[in-house]
């Protein structure tokens, strides 16, 4: 296993860093050992610093909520890999105070339903414009609102497997393959400078493996937990740590 | 040998498909949803509005015939109905639920405003039928506010759409949560379109003061 580097690079104002951490790399003897797929995963992150004003680390009494981006047209984000990131969130050793996703709109209703959920950071002083928004983003204590956006696919798949059962027993022959995607995104929009704070990016990708020799053996590949994983450490650093 | 059995009789066959596509036929999934939807955010309109649903939109239940030869009785009235009353129940002052449908000649009483909708459009889409995992929804109200004298003061269209996505051998739940989806949108609408209509803006300038719903707040505080 490598560690993970680290890149920064200065663009207007705008940090990237880039973490690449290939999760296994000792090939697949160690990927039977482990019983799971190999799954590579990248991290990015944007922090975005308008006028060189450092940004603030997250305060105790501060809450964050994790929003999956819903839209009438396209396939959206799995509700268990939102869930997945406010729970990493919140058990993580410095734990963040976590607004429940359907709690929030609720209490914002009917601001932040798919027709009517601002859609990119502009549209937020509008928002917060409007009779009584404000107030209640105030009384429910949320600073940051992260706007999940990405679902995993499969790539490609193949393989055989010939599984045959009769009087003596039974058993299967061959292998099979899957190889999946997990590419999502972390749109961290800071309520009280109205503004976009980062955007934090994880692809996660991995090949699951079936192989039988009369009984067949899932090595599943989590490619999901992967990017959920390196997401939510992510968002958790770039939340408590700020910068400056 | 017993296959050959079958065979001598030649209705067999013929009897085993007839009762197999009764059967098929037979299967309409009855989908019923109860739900609430939160107060939005903001003042309450000073309005006592009266709601009318009439009998054709209480119990309006399209059919709804998809590929995966499997029919879908969506129970839209009720559903609506109940969206309607806990819309404006949270929007308004008070709501009253007209038994009878309104006209000019003899006015409901204690009402500012009577809305009356109807529906004029559903669908159903299964996944086969789209490129996504998903079941989708979406169905049209027309939306008619009347003043108590039967003068239109408003009258709009509402789209609402829902999708959920295909869970395995459980195709009923995701079209509940579709539906349940459907209505929510069709709530945020409402709960947005109703006070810009400028008919409602005129009337609750021109009412003022002189509204049922102030008039009745300003009784109960004396």
């Amino acid at each position: 296993m490598r560690k993970p580097s680290r890149k920064r690079i200065l663009i207007n104002n705008t940090t990237l860093k880039v973490h690449s951490t290939p999760v296994v790399t000792a090939g697949l003897i160690s990927c039977i050992a482990l019983l799971g797929g190999c799954v590579n995963s990248k991290i990015e992150e944007i922090r975005h610093n308008t006028g060189n004003e450092p940004i603030e680390a997250i305060q105790e009494y501060e809450s964050v909520v994790v929003l999956t981006r819903r839209t009438h047209t396209a396939q959206e984000t799995e509700k268990s890999f939102t869930e997945c990131v406010s729970k990493k969130l919140t058990s993580s050793k410095k734990p963040i105070r976590i607004t429940k996703q359907a709690q929030f709109v609720d209490l914002m209703f009917p601001y932040f339903e798919p027709r009517l959920a601002p859609n990119n950071p502009y549209e937020m002083p509008a928002l917060l414009a409007k009779p009584g928004v404000l107030d209640r983003i105030n009384d429910i204590g949320v600073r940051y609102v992260i706007w999940i956006d990405g679902s995993t696919e499969t790539l490609d798949q193949g393989g055989t497997m010939t599984c045959a059962f009769g009087g003596a027993g039974g058993g299967c022959l061959g292998i099979t393959w899957r190889e999946k995607e997990s590419s999502y995104e972390a749109s961290i929009w800071d309520l009280k400078k109205q503004q976009v704070a980062g955007t934090i990016s994880a692809d996660a990708k991995g090949t699951s493996y079936m192989p039988a020799l009369v009984i067949p053996i899932p090595m599943i590949a989590r490619t999901a937990k992967a990017a959920c994983n390196g997401l939510a450490n992510q968002i958790q650093s770039f939340l408590t740590e700020g910068s400056g | 040998m017993k296959i050959k059995n079958f065979s001598a009789f030649p209705s067999f066959p013929l009897g085993v498909l007839i009762l197999s596509a009764s059967l098929l036929g037979a299967c309409v999934h009855h989908v019923r949803v109860s739900g609430s939807f939160p107060a939005p955010v903001g003042d309450r309109l000073p309005l006592v509005v009266g709601l009318y649903f009439s009998p054709e939109f209480k119990n309006y239940a399209p059919v709804e015939v998809l590929y995966q030869r499997s029919n879908w009785k969506i129970d839209l009235g009720t559903a609506s109905e109940q969206m309607f009353e806990q819309v404006f129940y949270n929007l308004s002052n008070r709501i009253v639920v007209l038994k009878d449908k309104p006209d000019g000649n003899e006015p409901p009483e204690g009402v500012d405003l009577i809305v009356i909708p109807t529906f004029t459009d559903f669908g159903l889409l299964d996944p086969s039928a789209t490129p996504l995992e998903f079941f989708s929804l979406s169905f049209k109200y027309k939306i008619d506010v009347f003043a108590p004298d039967g003068n239109l003061v408003a009258d709009w269209t509402i789209n609402a759409y829902g999708k959920a996505p295909s869970y395995a051998l459980n195709a009923k739940n995701s079209v509940k949560e579709a539906l349940m989806f459907a209505l929510r949108d069709a709530a945020a609408s409402l709960t947005l379109d109703f006070p810009r209509q400028p008919g409602v803006i005129r009337y609750i300038n021109k009412a003022g003061a002189n509204s049922v719903a102030q008039t009745q707040q300003e009784e109960n505080s004396d």
